[in-house]
């Protein structure tokens, strides 16, 4: 159980699907549902290419969701038409004209959700990207990159501006001197820096970070995470911390959850899931970390998961609740060995 | 151990528009063969510009401003661009960061794998003559003034037979890969019955009856010769009928093919097995025995062969030549002795003269020259490991003596430009007087070691000697044939754990997984057989999962190979399993350099501490010891610690003169202050003494 769980729900996912490339193609989201409690961090683990930073990018409306709804702060954002579409061509097809009717009111609904809350407008939710090179613009200075929020939100006042663009170089360890400058000009901690400090000069409540550290040296990598923790406790923020270095993850979000192949696999307390993982494909991974330690490096045994031998296919998995806030993708007989295993 | 690799004092710099950006200063260490050394630090400390340096791709720009880098009796930074044609990807190979830019996006993978396999071939061929024929004429003069006789007609001989055994081997390597060939068919067919793909199988069995005329060999199939071609026979009249089939009928109507294939299968896969022949000395035989048997009633039996014909050599030609070999090389041996000994005389009268207090220009060249000749005839040629300090002084003792020239020149110029002018305060006399003793001092220990050390015993050089010809011989002529080289792709392939590899050959590098890429650049690095293979951050673009399956891969592949790895990464948790020794590089130095071991339970400098507790690991809760600041900017790099304005352990000599390599023990050393004796004691970082001793704590509960 996590301390933010009598905390309010801010983010909200329901059944999200993300599809690329029409009926047949990758399904890089595959039903995905999770909440985020205000003021927690939520690290997103899984390898390239199992639909974390897609997941990331639906929410914040870069992608336009395939299925599933999507909740902020209590407030629909964003529904996914496509698959609605198709339930109501079957319904159609099946002669169900009650259950047509319905879905159509439901499409009508949801394309105006979708057009209220557009990416432009969602001031609240902001994104930090993984590449601190690619993601800044070469030919804006700093202050314009950092203001760009306030323009598109029509605010115009110089004075304002320029005093809020001071106040969060100032959080995010830079000096003032530093707004006229361009980003080719900054190393690449200091660059990662900006694009922070870009995410919070809306006063967001959410940020979700894609791979914010993985760019940058070791060195700076330290003094980027400590930032954010330091950011965090200041402005209360709740983080969406999509990674692949379990240990930072670890380090720094309360809950996580464990994706592959589009799928959430598993979703529990930090302390929780390292000390009981269930879901073998969480086993493989969380035993492929590399540890700075010769002698226990020569010991460890790497777990390998293969889908069709380590998991039970007989039925459709579900996400099921193996103890109180640990979920785990498994069928009814999975989940009876899981609880077994975690009393044990 | 033998050492493989020896960068002596290298230094780079890069031209660059805003000044000399110096991104290697002054670095040394050293590989053993079949040994790890992982090269740690954060982005331009100079790790990615050494790996390039020893393969010889440096940037336009770059500058090298001295220093060794010694592989093979030669310094790769003054050899020419066709001598690294040679040794590039061929000895030395290296893996990239990115496996999608190092593949040819629009070349098939089989083609990128087998590509430099069919070009290397012939060189290698044309090398290996050359060296036979320098090897055996060096060998046949020393023999001849020791007095031994008949030596041009026993190197006749030993030439006549070994190319008769080659023939043999290469007949069985080539027999041995059919078969190869022949199983994948065979798997590639049993998938397409599954599949019901009718016409498909009937043109993949006519490929496999094509092959299986090719698999024949006296000493690989000989018990199942009949079988294989019955079975042949079989499965072209099932497939004949099967495949005339329309695919709507034809399940369940491959079952007896499926079986014959599989029963020929069985046969195929027994083929090797049994002991390998040894056709070294069965060329000997099949040579010089008058009424030698076949090959096929040899075949009988082969290790009985064996012994028969290794006896049939020893008596007859080996064990006596192998005496004569040995006098060759005492001969050989005694006179570059000779020449050694007056090199140190030379060397001796060198020092002195450059220890004096006038160094006259003219006088030092003709000296130059005279060193230069004695160490050059005091190189025993006939040393099949080459000595490397004799055979680089040369290029090392006349730059240095090229420098100093150049710096006297600009001494005696009355007026100087502007560029000259900065040159000039730039240069410290003294050091350029040192540098040219250091070659002369290096290898005058050099030879009084080997002096010292020097064991009369010839038999095992002997050996040596003739396995290395044979090994020559061996070269000269092998061929590889496109199908060949297929063969061997594939198989290289599953052996960096491609599955389906048959398929995978005809694919393009987009149909990859990232690790999967990653793979097939270790698999193209390996294809030449190197020496020594660079990994430039080759798990750094790849999630966990994968990092550690291919970094399990190349501890494997170090292992089968016997390979000397150079690992370079940012990450110390990857390295903890890959490497024996490291070097932790910072700003374009090495501050810290040694054993695994040492380096993680006992580290050191500053940086390695800070290194250590800037990452978090599983059990980490308390905040992060960040190193502040960002690395100095190497254009004009600080002039003490260059890690002393991020270093909170800083002392007022840290900015003001660089540390020294400090002994710590005899594999372990470290550049910092903190272990001058007078030194004031300092505690490591809290967060870094837990964890060792977390880490000690665990290792103890697990040997329990």
């Amino acid at each position: 159980m996590s301390k933010f769980d009598n905390a309010e729900v801010l983010l909200d996912v329901q059944h999200l699907k993300q599809y690329f490339g029409g009926r047949r193609g990758v399904k890089a989201v595959d039903d995905v549902s999770f909440k985020i409690h205000k003021g927690e961090v939520l690290g997103v683990v899984g390898e390239s290419g199992c639909g974390k930073t897609t997941t990331g990018r639906t929410i914040i409306k870069i992608y336009e969701a395939t299925g599933g709804k999507v909740f902020f702060g209590g407030e629909c954002i964003s529904v996914g038409i496509q698959e609605l579409k198709e339930q109501y061509k079957n319904a159609k097809k099946e002669g169900n004209a009650e259950e047509a009717k319905k879905i159509a009111a439901e499409i009508a609904e949801g394309k105006k959700i979708n057009k209220t809350h557009t990416s432009r407008n969602i001031n609240k939710m902001q994104m930090i990207f993984q590449d601190p090179v690619a993601s800044l613009n070469p030919r804006m200075t700093v202050r314009e990159i950092i203001a760009e929020g306030f323009a598109i939100r029509g605010i115009k006042d110089k004075e304002y501006i320029n005093k809020r663009v001071y106040e969060v170089l100032d959080l995010v360890g830079l000096v003032p001197e530093h707004a006229d400058r361009y980003p080719h000009e900054f190393s690449g901690g200091q660059r990662q820096r900006i694009g922070i400090a870009r995410a919070i000069i809306l006063e967001p409540e959410l940020i979700i970070a894609d791979e914010p550290i993985s760019a940058l040296d070791v060195s700076i990598q330290a003094q980027v995470i400590n930032l954010l923790n330091e950011l965090r406790n200041k402005m209360g923020l709740t983080i969406m911390f999509i990674a692949h270095d379990l240990s930072v993850v670890k380090y720094f979000s309360d809950r996580i959850a464990v994706m592959y192949f589009g799928k959430l696999v598993e979703l529990a307390d930090a302390d929780e899931l390292f000390e009981n993982p269930c879901h073998p494909y969480t086993k493989s991974l969380l035993s492929a970390i590399p540890v700075p330690d010769p002698h226990y490096e020569k010991r460890r045994k790497r777990v390998i998961y293969t889908p069709e031998f380590d998991s039970d296919r007989s039925e459709v998995s579900e996400l099921r609740e193996v103890t109180p806030g640990h979920f785990v993708l498994c069928t009814s007989k999975e989940f009876e060995r899981f609880q077994s295993e975690i009393n044990k | 151990m033998e050492k493989i690799l020896d960068i002596k004092n290298l230094r780079i710099s890069f031209r660059t528009n805003n000044g000399r950006v110096k991104a290697v200063r002054d670095i040394s260490f050293d590989l053993n063969k079949g040994e790890t050394i992982a090269v740690v630090g954060e982005s331009g400390s100079g790790k990615s510009v050494t790996a390039r340096a020893i393969m010889g791709i440096l940037a336009p720009n770059a500058i090298v401003e001295g220093g060794e880098i010694i592989y093979d009796g030669k310094d790769l930074m003054k050899i020419s661009e066709e001598e690294f044609h040679k040794l590039r990807g061929n000895r030395v190979s290296m893996i990239f960061q990115d496996p999608l830019s190092s593949l040819n996006p629009i070349v098939r993978i089989g083609k990128q794998l087998t590509e430099a396999m069919i070009l290397n071939g012939k060189s290698t061929q044309k090398d290996a003559k050359e060296i036979f024929k320098k090897m055996t004429a060096l060998l046949s003069e020393c023999m001849t003034a020791v007095g031994v006789k008949n030596v041009s007609a026993n190197i006749e001989t030993l030439k006549k037979f070994i190319e008769v055994s080659n023939k043999c081997e290469r007949a069985y390597n080539e027999a041995e890969e059919k078969i190869i060939d022949a199983v994948s068919h065979i798997e590639g067919i049993l998938i397409d019955i599954a599949g019901d793909n009718t016409k498909e199988v009937g043109k993949a069995v006519s490929e496999l009856l094509k092959i299986l005329t090719k698999v024949y060999n006296p000493f690989l199939v000989h018990e199942n010769d009949e079988k294989i071609a019955s079975l042949s026979v079989k499965i072209k009249g099932l497939a004949g009928k099967y495949s005339k089939l329309p695919k709507e009928d034809a399940k369940g109507q491959g079952e007896e093919l499926k079986d014959a294939l599989e029963e020929l299968k069985v046969y195929l896969d027994k083929a090797n097995e049994g002991d390998a022949p040894n056709f070294f000395t069965l060329g000997y035989y099949l040579t010089f025995e008058k009424d030698a048997k076949t090959e096929a009633e040899l075949s009988s039996d082969v290790s009985a062969m064996n012994k028969m014909t290794r006896k049939y050599l020893d008596d007859n030609f080996m064990t006596a030549f192998l005496k004569d070999i040995e006098k060759g090389l005492e001969y050989a041996d005694k006179k570059s002795n000779e020449q050694k000994k007056e090199v140190l005389t030379v060397a001796e009268d060198m020092l002195q003269f450059l220890n004096g207090d006038t160094i006259d220009i003219k006088t030092l060249l003709t000296k130059e020259k005279a060193i230069i000749k004695e160490v050059e005839e005091s190189i025993n040629r006939l040393d099949i490991v080459k000595d490397s300090v004799a055979y680089t002084f040369k290029s090392a003792f006349s730059a240095a003596v090229e420098t100093y020239v150049e710096a006297m020149k600009l001494k005696d110029k009355k007026k100087l430009n502007r560029h000259e002018q900065s040159i000039f305060d730039n240069t410290d006399y003294n050091l350029i007087v040192e540098n040219m003793k250091i070659p002369v001092l290096r290898i005058k220990e050099d030879y009084e070691k080997k002096f010292a050390n020097a064991d009369n015993k010839w038999d095992d050089d002997a050996v040596a000697m003739v396995d290395y010809l044979k090994e020559q011989a061996a070269k000269m002529v092998y061929k590889v044939s496109r199908a060949m080289a297929k063969a061997r792709a594939i198989k290289l392939m599953e052996e960096v754990g491609i599955p389906d590899a048959r398929k995978r050959y005809k694919q393009y590098p987009f149909e990859f997984s990232g690790g999967m890429r990653q793979r097939i650049v270790i698999a193209i690095a390996l294809s030449a057989n190197p020496d020594i293979l660079i990994c430039d951050e080759p798990t750094t673009a790849l999630d966990v999962t994968i990092q550690s399956q291919i970094l399990e891969l190349i501890n494997r592949l170090k292992e089968q190979r016997k390979l000397s790895v150079v690992f370079i990464t940012h990450d110390l948790g990857v390295v903890a399993n890959m490497a024996d020794k490291i070097a932790v590089m910072y700003a374009g130095k090495v501050v810290e350099y040694g054993k695994v071991d040492e380096i993680f339970y006992d580290p050191k400098h500053p940086y390695t501490w800070a290194l250590l507790s800037s990452m978090p690991d599983l059990y980490t809760k308390e905040k992060l010891e960040a190193i502040p600041g960002t690395p100095p900017n190497m254009i004009h790099p600080p002039k003490g610690d260059a890690f002393a304005a991020r270093n909170k352990y800083a002392m007022k000599i840290d900015f003001e003169q660089q540390p020294p390599m400090f002994k710590v023990t005899d594999t372990h050393y470290a550049a910092t202050w903190l272990l001058h004796p007078n030194a004031p004691k300092v505690e490591l970082p809290a967060i870094v003494t837990e964890r060792i001793a977390r880490m000690k704590r665990m290792e103890a509960e697990s040997n329990e």
